[in-house]
């Protein structure tokens, strides 16, 4: 009879439209997401430089660039490359590579190129020196939507403001700041026993996606 | 001579009014290279960044764990920043003042809350594709919906533009004789020989060509080549005897991202017709 029970409830359950779910993380939580994004951007963000710097590479910083370009694709969901995905009919498909957009000189944003094609671009970059200013804060404003297909799996998008320079040989520079979006996939895991008080220990692993450029708010010519 | 003086006086009161009465003057204003990197982050918070902070705004629900600036106490004022006002004005001060009033009091009085799931809203995309090489421009309508599996999920159910791709649906028809059933419709052989670019010509007076269905088969078939994304814009019907349109302004003001741009007495009764012209019905 329990069993019977237990049987219907599960046949319920399973033919009811599970409804778009969302997750209502607590203040502490989305703080703590925040914090965790904020850590990948910058991590993403210090490497740039490491790519982008001196026009004439030698073979070395060629290969060092490259080592670069390899742990920066590893902070994004993919590394670079198609990934499955399940759609919102629940269907497995192909996604394209994350993309990363950037703006012309007038602020008109261009069509996103693959990431790991922006990356590769980097290193032929004119400059003898490249800065991006680390991030502070990033905002979340929308909600945490459940990936499809994926458990504890949870997407929203941050905002920032990126701060860039690039200096020549006789030290002048030229930047801009430019608003920023990146979708953020979340995965939430639980690790047993590993609270101050022997609870389970909840953790956000972060992957970045698709960064977006919002708009360019100020753009510097040479100064010196 | 002097009825152009007073247009532009007023013209002119209206930025003053619209700046003054949204945001503080200091940032409203365009932000100049010595301002420093705070400016940038309060202007960025400002900025309605993307759909869903116009949503979550307009509900008066926004999440700002890490916002520098707390939430505006005024829910008006705050709601009256989800309004381009930096851009050319419509209409002078006075009216949208009236138009802005009578809005706000039907979203507060109907409790009205936009959200993904009240199907009273759709998105109309431009977006530009290749016909023999040349550039044409396309508008897919786009309505959000929960799939069967209980996912979120944009679906094209209309498109704008096909005029220039589609037959003329004029009433000028070709026939086939009504004595050719006799001989099995031997004038089809000629119609499909040297009438097949305009065979549609051959349906009856009363049958419309589905433009949608059209567009699928043109896009399937390769007659038209995918180049790029242009405009995007937000149409909501939510708010009793009131449509909107929401778009982006790209402009380096706190009045910026994605704003209404037109505000429309639509009543109730009427939107149903409304909206079946949109979809291209």
């Amino acid at each position: 009879m329990k069993t019977r029970l237990v049987s219907i409830i599960f046949l319920l359950v399973s033919i009811c439209p599970i409804y778009a779910e969302e997750i209502n993380f607590s203040k502490e939580e989305v703080t703590e997401i925040c914090n965790a994004a904020v850590n990948k951007i910058n991590d993403f963000i210090s490497y740039l430089p490491e790519i982008g710097a001196k026009a004439d590479k030698s073979y070395q910083e060629k290969q060092l660039a490259k080592k670069y370009i390899g742990r920066t694709l590893k902070l994004f969901i993919g590394e670079g490359e198609e990934y499955d995905y399940v759609d919102s009919y629940d269907n497995i498909r192909k996604h394209p590579p994350v993309t990363m957009q950037i703006t012309t000189l007038r602020g008109v944003k261009k069509k996103p190129r693959p990431m790991k094609s922006y990356l590769n671009s980097l290193m032929g970059l004119p400059y003898h020196k490249v800065e991006f200013d680390t991030v502070e804060t990033v905002r979340i404003v929308g909600k945490f939507k459940k990936v499809p297909g994926m458990d504890n799996m949870y997407k929203t998008e941050a905002y920032y403001v990126q701060i860039f320079r690039g200096y020549d040989r006789e030290g002048r520079f030229k930047g801009d700041r430019t608003g920023r979006s990146v979708d953020i996939y979340i995965k939430r895991r639980f690790i047993p026993n590993a609270g101050e008080n022997g609870e389970d220990l909840q953790v956000f692993d972060i992957l970045l996606g698709d960064v977006k450029a919002l708009t360019k708010f100020e753009y510097d010519k040479y100064v010196q | 001579m002097t009825n152009t003086y007073n247009n532009k006086i007023c013209l002119v009161i209206f930025f003053i009014v619209a700046f003054i009465a949204v945001k503080p003057a200091h940032l409203s204003k365009k932000i100049t290279a010595n301002s420093n990197s705070d400016v940038y982050n309060t202007l960025f918070d400002e900025m309605v960044k993307s759909c869903s902070e116009f949503i979550a705004r307009f509900n008066n629900e926004e999440l700002h764990p890490l916002a520098l600036d707390p939430h505006n106490d005024d829910d008006k004022l705050n709601f009256k920043s989800l309004f381009d006002i930096s851009g050319e004005p419509t209409c002078d001060t006075e009216t949208f003042m009236k138009k802005f009033d009578v809005f706000y009091d039907s979203v507060i009085n109907n409790d009205v809350k936009l959200s993904f799931e009240s199907n009273k809203w759709f998105a109309e995309q431009q977006v530009q594709f290749l016909l023999n090489k040349k550039p044409i421009t396309l508008s897919l309508i786009l309505r959000p919906t929960i799939t069967s599996v209980g996912y979120e999920a944009w679906t094209v159910d209309g498109v704008r533009g096909m005029d220039q791709l589609m037959p003329n649906d004029s009433i000028y028809r070709f026939g086939i004789s009504g004595s050719d059933s006799d001989k099995c419709f031997s004038e089809l052989y000629d119609a499909f020989d040297n009438d097949y670019k305009r065979f549609s010509k051959y349906r009856g007076e009363d049958v419309p060509i589905d433009t949608l269905t059209y567009f699928f088969a043109m896009v399937e078939k390769g007659n038209i080549k995918f180049n790029g994304l242009i405009d995007t814009k937000f149409y909501f019907f939510d708010v009793p005897d009131h449509m909107f349109v929401v778009e982006w302004f790209d402009r380096p003001t706190s009045n910026s991202g994605w704003l209404i741009s037109n505000l429309t007495y639509l009543p109730e009764c009427e939107k149903r017709d409304y909206i079946n012209k949109f979809l291209g019905r």
